[in-house]
């Protein structure tokens, strides 16, 4: 099953579940009535909340976004490279290079295998 | 950004009416004017048309982050303008006060961190131009792990 379709599944049960009406219940009602409904109010919860982490795990990355944001880390760690370059003997300069390619190098590699990014 | 941004800001005033919403339709409107004129070639015309838009009063009742979005939108067009007409020093002070309206970790910090950046490398000033650099490259680092986690905030 698709996890699209299970979540429609479980959401689908959540609301059956809390579209039951909550009488109270009975004076007369068993200990084993009263296990009974308190056990599909949890079950109810846990149904919701599987459903939550569903649709946020469910979320398709931004890729224009994603690809924007790393060409723009990667031409700023250019950039501070091309001075630090100007400035050889400067090591903090050289330091700041260092950081900036390795921000480059972090940012393609969390690229998403869905987002086909255009090197640049 | 420009536009989206503004459009974005007036779209959350639209139900409030008002003066608050009038000023973002204003700075909408003053985008799209400059927009008319760089594509005419005019810059300077289109900085004074937001140079118009960041000296006018705000109303009391816009947010202070819409306001200062707003704000550091133009304050980045501007000084984005200045670049190009090859007035560093004019640009530098644009993105001054752009960050000087406060710094948070969103595009407009980066952007402006980005120009400022650049006025500083344009008039040889690199080391200062490298901080800015360096502010703008973990500003967007962390705009990217927000996109990933499903947030993706401009």
């Amino acid at each position: 099953m698709s996890p699209r379709l299970l979540s429609a599944a479980l959401l689908a049960t959540a609301a059956c579940a809390s579209a039951v009406p909550r009488s109270p219940a009975p004076a007369t009602a068993s200990d084993a009535e009263r296990a009974t409904a308190l056990g599909h109010e949890q079950r109810a919860g846990e149904l919701e909340r599987v459903l939550s982490a569903l649709s946020v795990e469910e979320k398709p990355p931004d890729c224009p976004r994603v690809c924007e944001l790393v060409d723009q880390i990667c031409d700023l760690s250019q950039r501070i490279c091309l001075i630090s370059g100007r400035h050889a003997e400067d090591a903090d300069l050289g330091a700041r290079c260092a950081a900036a390619e390795l921000r480059c190098r972090r940012s393609r590699d969390r690229i998403p295998p869905s987002c086909s990014c255009q090197p640049h | 950004m420009k536009a989206a941004c503004v459009w974005l800001v007036a779209g959350a005033l639209a139900g409030c009416g008002g003066r608050a919403a009038r000023w973002v339709e204003e700075a909408a409107d003053a985008h799209a004017q400059a927009d008319l004129l760089v594509r005419r070639g005019e810059r300077q015309q289109a900085s004074r048309v937001l140079e118009e838009l960041v000296s006018r009063p705000v109303p009391a009742q816009v947010a202070a982050q819409d306001r200062r979005a707003v704000l550091q939108d133009a304050y980045a067009r501007l000084a984005g303008l200045a670049l190009e007409e090859r007035r560093p020093s004019q640009a530098l002070r644009y993105a001054d006060a752009g960050l000087g309206l406060g710094e948070t970790r969103d595009v407009f910090a980066s952007s402006l961190r980005t120009l400022r950046g650049r006025a500083h490398e344009a008039l040889g000033q690199d080391a200062e131009a490298a901080r800015d650099y360096e502010a703008a490259q973990i500003v967007a680092e962390a705009l990217l792990q927000e996109a990933l986690s499903g947030g993706g905030a401009r």
